[in-house]
């Protein structure tokens, strides 16, 4: 009977502790959010800091399972880089002529935030210093802060558009706590034949290959001909051989004619053709030149990267 | 770090550069071609009248703006590329000019994309004022969105060019829109015309095709859609009057991969759209190289095995009785006009996904007039579902589920 017991309460523990967890997570879960709304609800511009400029509908909230309602095809993009919640609120001027939407998404980190605002930048939009960074085009002021990104939008256009946007845009960036730049493996990039404000951060499916993740990528020109050099820091020297060995398993199934070569802290590949390929491994870090017209600039190209490397991680 | 040590290191590089060169320099290869020589057998459709010849799959470019995958997909013979506008505003459209353009095949492909407008959400149609993140719908605004979206994919034309999102009857039906699209069409700049449509399907699409505007649809087709036999019904309208079909958010749409994980074979749900013949074509939204070998893979067969039918049946059990189409037509049945489609989104993450966080969101995002507190006051719940969903029963589960909260709180 004892024994019955025993096993009896063994089996009530052994499932009620899951349970419990499961609802502690759940319990952790929905303060989370309850916080991040609150956080959210904070940056929306109120009062002396709009202006004039008042919410008429909103805030409304979207989270990752109903972001589609809210902007559509473009909802998986998103939430491949990390979007965790939205709030969009209209705000119409203080005679009700003119509205503008404001739409602040929190994405999963930093890097996530700067990547999928960089993913929606263009070399020649008008940029601006707004948090971190921001731009201005017609009818948009977008710009990034630490986990946000924010999207001022209004098709009302006057000739003080421009001042409003800055005004309620600087009210958010201002309540946005703490100092945070661009990620700082873009400073292990080349200077030269860089083009300006190209810069990205991909966090999945580089190349449309699953193993290459959270990519730094920056764009060069150098004369009429275009290249791209990217980097990744793995967790760990063994991930980033895992990982180049599966690019390179990937590009011979592909009939890429590929030579290689490996030297005591570093390996290397190319492949050329359409599409030249310099790639190499280095400790935790794969990176390379894509789309090289000329091999001997992108082995220029990945010594400094490698010499960079080796004086901050050698 | 001696200067040695670099030394020797260019030296490797310059070496595996020396190698290079020698070995490759004269003959490049492409593995495109081979690639191609490997291709499944590529199944073709002709577009109704319009008489473009498309093969089943073809590339919907709004989650990646990757170049490589947009080469393979030629290599691979996709055809037809579908963007918008808005997508990354404005990326996707110029990664698919770059390759065109580099690649040299604009006119060995067909390139679609859409023009979005300003729309008055609760009465489904265009307004001439800008709204949201939309510029009105007006001739004006139409033609600065159609020579920006020419500029950035390098072209002077595009084969299709949607009015994107319709939602309803009146949306496909609004005179300023038919005659922009209309005069582009004359212009040139425009091949064919259509519309988009995910909400509302049957009305909005059988509205189009009566306009006799309109060359293609795009619309959202899959086997979870509660309504689908209607869309069928309409599909096959739209075909019998020589409008093009072309089917997305075949796999679901993006609510399906992202509520309880329920993993959807990709395949199955793409033959299971493309077993009607009506449908010419389909877009997924292709990210990796594999999804798109298996996604172009499936014109080898379109015989849906027991397995793949028993993997839909699974999907569509989980996901189907939960499934409200967003229609709104319940909303007129009630009284106090409470935004129920809504609500019965909350109901499909509190109870299909067991996510009652996600639920409270959902919840939260009415305004208390037309949301779930009024339902809480009324109790003579007389709301309908067109589609058979039983509403009052989830409105008192959700009711019930918002008392026990406060009640634990």
């Amino acid at each position: 009977m004892k024994r019955k017991k025993a096993i009896l309460g063994a089996i009530v523990i052994a499932l009620a502790i899951p349970l419990a967890s499961a609802r502690g997570s759940e319990g952790i879960a929905r303060d989370e959010l309850a916080r991040d709304k609150e956080i959210l609800r904070t940056l929306l511009p109120k009062g002396a800091e709009s202006g004039g400029w008042k919410a008429v509908s909103g805030p409304k909230f979207f989270g990752p399972q109903n972001l589609w309602e809210y902007i559509n095809g473009q909802a998986e993009m998103y939430l491949d880089y990390g979007f965790k919640l939205l709030v969009t609120a209209e705000y119409t001027s203080m005679d009700g002529s003119r509205f503008m939407t404001i739409d602040i998404f929190q994405m999963g980190s930093p890097n996530h935030a700067f990547g999928i605002y960089a993913a929606e930048r263009s070399p020649h939009d008008r940029f601006i210093k707004m948090g971190v960074q921001g731009y201005l085009g017609e009818n948009v002021l977008n710009f990034w802060k630490g986990l946000y990104y924010v999207k001022l939008t209004s098709f009302q256009t006057s000739s003080d558009i421009e001042e409003i946007f800055m005004m309620l845009a600087g009210a958010i960036a201002n309540k946005i706590k703490e100092s945070y730049s661009e990620p700082e493996l873009f400073a292990y990039f080349p200077g030269k034949n860089k083009v300006k404000m190209s810069e990205r951060f991909i966090p999945k499916n580089f190349l449309g290959l699953p193993f290459l993740k959270d990519v730094y990528l920056v764009e060069y020109k150098n004369g009429g001909s275009s290249y791209q050099v990217f980097l990744i820091k793995n967790p760990s020297g063994e991930e980033a051989e895992e990982a180049f060995g599966k690019y390179q398993s990937f590009l011979k199934s592909q009939n890429e004619k590929i030579s290689a070569s490996r030297e005591s802290d570093y390996q290397l590949i190319f492949t050329e053709g359409e599409g030249g390929k310099a790639i190499f491994q280095y400790g935790s870090f794969v990176g390379g030149v894509l789309n090289s017209e000329d091999l001997s600039e992108a082995g220029r190209i990945i010594e400094e990267i490698l010499h960079t490397l080796r004086s901050r991680h050698p | 770090m001696g200067g040695e040590g670099i030394n020797r290191r260019e030296f490797v590089v310059k070496t595996a550069l020396g190698l290079i060169t020698a070995g490759l320099g004269s003959s490049p290869v492409r593995a495109a071609n081979t690639e191609l020589g490997r291709s499944p057998n590529i199944v073709y459709r002709t577009l109704g009248k319009t008489k473009l010849r498309i093969p089943l799959v073809s590339f919907g470019v709004m989650n990646s703006d990757s170049p490589d995958l947009i080469r393979k997909a030629l290599d691979l013979g996709i055809k037809h590329f579908d963007t918008a506008h808005v997508y990354l505003r404005g990326n996707s459209e110029k990664v698919i000019g770059q390759i065109l353009e580099e690649r040299k095949c604009r006119d060995k492909v067909y390139v679609g994309t859409k023009m979005a407008f300003a729309r008055d959400r609760e009465k489904n149609v265009f307004i001439s004022e800008g709204r949201g993140r939309s510029a009105g719908a007006t001739e004006e605004n139409f033609n600065k969105q159609l020579a920006t979206s020419l500029e950035r994919l390098r072209t002077d034309y595009v084969d299709i060019l949607y009015l994107h999102n319709c939602q309803g009857p009146l949306m496909p039906t609004y005179e300023p829109m038919i005659e922009a699209f209309v005069k582009a069409k004359e212009s040139g700049k425009a091949r064919f015309i259509g519309i988009s449509t995910h909400a509302n399907e049957p009305e909005t699409i059988r509205a189009a095709v009566d306009t006799g505007t309109w060359d293609v649809i795009l619309t959202s087709y899959n086997f979870v859609q509660a309504h689908k036999e209607e869309v069928k019904r309409t599909i096959q309208y739209a075909a019998e009057k020589g409008v093009g079909v072309i089917a997305m958010k075949t796999q679901g749409g993006a609510r399906l991969h992202r509520g309880k994980k329920i993993e959807v074979n990709h395949a199955a749900a793409l033959k299971w759209v493309l077993n009607d013949k009506n449908v010419c074509t389909t877009i997924p939204g292709i990210t990796t190289f594999e999804q798109m070998d298996l996604d172009f893979s499936v014109m080898k067969d379109l015989t849906l095995s027991d397995e793949e039918k028993s993997d839909l049946r699974i999907s569509s059990m989980l996901r189907g009785p939960l499934y409200c189409q967003q229609c709104g037509s319940c909303i007129l049945s009630c009284p106090k006009k409470v935004e129920v489609p809504t609500l019965m989104r909350a109901y499909m993450y509190a109870e299909g996904y067991g996510n009652l966080i996600q639920a409270e969101l959902t919840i939260d995002e009415l305004p208390t007039e037309h949301g779930l507190s009024v339902c809480q006051d009324c109790g003579a719940c007389t709301a309908s579902c067109r589609f058979g969903i039983p509403i009052r029963d989830r409105l008192d589960f959700l009711v019930a589920m918002g008392s026990s909260k406060h009640g634990a709180a």
